[in-house]
């Protein structure tokens, strides 16, 4: 729910409230205020009869405002005023009057006088004074999302901004985050504040990256020297077929060690968009050099490759493009049986490649994520597929990896 | 006659003289050992300075540049090199940066190749090969291995005087051997040299075996010797010793 809304919603909430408690003050008020005024004049009507008795001993009466009769006793009557529903027969309806009737002594005659003023119902007021109200509340409502709108466009539209901006942030850009400034105290404030997280996370993001890529290539440097010195001792003449075989694990161990290092090197150049180069290239013409690289690993394992390669134009960098290409199809080969297929297709707008494997793939969200491996026994790294990931993520190309029967298909849209 | 052309050209691969510098002692020490096993004369340097004083001094013909140097960048150097030393001096960067800047800033001052630690020896023997090869021949460039015969411009190869149909890859395998004869090569030096070294390599060494089969096949078919020799445990031995 947006803060507008919410903030909206108590104060309609409350000002219903407040108008309704307002509304019942009112009428209560108003009533008794009228009552009393009304009372009054009763009062005052009642003595002008009394008086006019007195001087002219007639007795007049006009139904139903005015009526006296003679009455034998005085009984007390308090001469308080009191609602009654009464049948006007000018108006041929009934009315509620305000009737006020005491007893008076006019020249030794006891006088019963009744004095009547047709009033206003309850419920005309509560309707009029209803009627008000609501007119009140709904102009209101709609000075409220009036001013709401006015606010939302002028006084958040920094916010807004600064949103969106803060959403296409990323560490690792080059470019700093910048944020809209507002005069408003508490933008202000939020502004600083995440600028400086901002500029933070940056810096600290900047330091790790070096460190690891310092490490990691410090770490290339021992591992030529070990890899050198095994390769040296490998070439005498006096060592035997166990040491020989010790050697070559302990080189397979560098080496694997030296190309882990090296490929999340790479990942992390891929990642950090150190591939600027971006050229207008045929990938057709890419996938089939690429292809005949492989051509006797395709053979070996007997493998038909089904190929239809239309000229489709790509922009990337040319390494990365070439990168992504060949971990492809390695892995088509690699996880391929044998006397297996190969697709591959290209058309424009789309590349494919889908090749048979007797691998189960438990989860295949996983399948692009680094050290995922279908045997985890197996010497491979694991980052081949992460590598073309995050290819197609700084190319902003879709990947996607689907399974059907014994076919695994990778498609990217691009 | 043409025999006597390949003795002179290892005579002349021979009186090759290479600088390496490079700052790690152990490493410097162990290629430079390989490097005069194989018939080079070979002086090291190991730091910026000295790497300085020594070109400033003497004439080389190759070039063995570490880029991160105490005192100095080796690619400050290139810059000297290209000054003080004789035009046709090649230089080869060693680095243990794999990156992609790097190698081309080094190939646009002048590098003529470029290696990443940590690097197959027998890589690296290759490289200077083909570097000490370029500089040397601009017309004719053959390399004859008793019957074998590349002719490395055309890429084209005979065996007894006869054509065989190789595929690349075949091709560059066969060289890789014949360059490194009488060496032991590991299946990871093999693979790496034949795919570079960007795709995760686990099958690959089956790939390795194949293309050897493949290789044995053709030039037996072809009427060649074998001298491919598997050593057991490490790898192949190309040698007719």
């Amino acid at each position: 729910m947006k803060l507008l809304h919410k903030t909206n919603i108590i104060n309609i909430a409350s000002t219903t409230i407040l108008l309704l408690f307002g509304g019942g003050v009112l009428y209560v008020l108003l009533m008794d205020t009228v009552r009393e005024e009304i009372d009054e004049k009763l009062a005052v009507n009642k003595d002008r009869i009394v008086a006019h008795i007195h001087t002219s001993n007639q007795v007049t009466s006009i139904p139903p405002i005015i009526e006296v009769k003679q009455v034998d006793k005085k009984t007390i009557l308090t001469g308080t005023a009191k609602d009654t529903f009464l049948f006007d027969p000018i108006e041929k309806d009934t009315e509620l009057f305000r009737e006020l009737t005491s007893n008076e002594t006019v020249n030794g005659k006891v006088y019963q006088v009744t004095i009547r003023q047709a009033i206003l119902e309850p419920h005309d007021y509560f309707n009029k004074i209803g009627a008000a109200l609501l007119l009140v509340w709904i102009l209101l409502l709609l000075s409220f999302f009036l001013i709401n709108w006015r606010v939302s466009k002028s006084i958040w539209k920094s916010f807004h901004n600064n949103l969106l901006n803060l959403k296409r942030f990323k560490i690792g850009d080059s470019q700093p985050l910048r944020l809209e400034n507002s005069n408003i105290k508490e933008f202000k404030e939020l502004n600083e504040t995440i600028k400086e997280l901002a500029d933070r996370v940056v810096k600290d993001y900047h330091v790790l990256k070096e460190f690891s890529e310092n490490a990691a290539h410090e770490m290339q440097t021992p591992l030529s020297i070990i890899q050198t010195k095994l390769e040296s001792t490998l070439q005498s003449s006096h060592i035997t077929e166990n040491m020989a075989k010790e050697i070559q694990s302990s080189l397979s161990a560098v080496h694997r060690l030296s190309k882990l290092n090296q490929t999340l090197l790479l990942l992390t150049k891929i990642e950090n968009r150190q591939f600027s180069r971006v050229e207008p290239l045929n990938i057709s013409k890419r996938v089939e050099s690429i292809l005949e690289e492989f051509a006797e690993l395709i053979e070996a394992k007997n493998i038909c490759l089904e190929k239809s390669l239309e000229p489709a134009k790509v922009s990337s960098d040319p390494h990365l493009l070439d990168i992504l290409i060949t971990n492809l199809i390695s892995n088509a080969i690699k996880h391929n049986t044998i006397n297996g297929t190969i697709r591959v297709n290209i058309k424009p707008g789309s590349f494919t490649v889908s090749n048979t494997s007797e691998e189960t793939i438990t989860i295949p969200e996983n399948m692009f994520n680094r050290f995922t491996k279908a045997n985890q026994a197996s010497s491979s790294l694991g980052l081949g597929l992460s590598i073309v990931k995050g290819i197609c993520e700084i190319q902003e190309w879709d990947i996607t990896y689907t399974v059907q029967g014994n076919w695994h298909i990778f498609v990217i849209n691009f | 006659m043409l025999q006597n052309l390949y003795i002179t050209l290892a005579e002349v691969i021979i009186a090759m003289k290479i600088l390496l510098v490079e700052d790690e002692l152990d490493l410097a020490q162990s290629v430079s050992s390989y490097l005069k096993e194989e018939g080079y004369i070979c002086e090291t340097a190991t730091s910026f300075n000295m790497a300085e004083a020594k070109l400033s001094s003497f004439e080389y013909d190759v070039i063995l540049l570490d880029i991160t140097l105490p005192g100095g960048s080796g690619l400050s150097l290139i810059q000297l090199i290209k000054e003080v030393q004789p035009a046709d001096s090649r230089i080869l960067i060693i680095s243990a940066r794999n990156s992609l800047d790097d190698k081309l800033e080094g190939l646009n001052l002048g590098a003529d190749d470029y290696l990443t630690k940590p690097f197959h020896i027998a890589e690296l023997n290759s490289r200077i090969n083909a570097i000490i090869r370029r500089k040397l021949f601009d017309g004719k460039n053959e390399i004859r291995f008793n019957e074998i015969l590349f002719d490395l411009n055309a890429r084209r190869l005979t065996i007894a005087e006869k054509p065989i149909e190789l595929t690349r890859k075949e091709y560059d395998l066969l060289l890789y051997f014949v360059t490194n004869k009488n060496r032991v090569l590991t299946k990871e030096g093999i693979a790496e040299h034949l795919w570079g070294d960007h795709i995760d390599m686990a099958n690959n060494f089956d790939f390795v075996y194949t293309h050897i089969k493949n290789l044995r096949r053709k030039v037996e078919q072809a009427g060649g010797k074998d001298y491919l020799k598997t050593v057991y445990g490490m790898g192949y031995r190309f040698t007719d010793q």
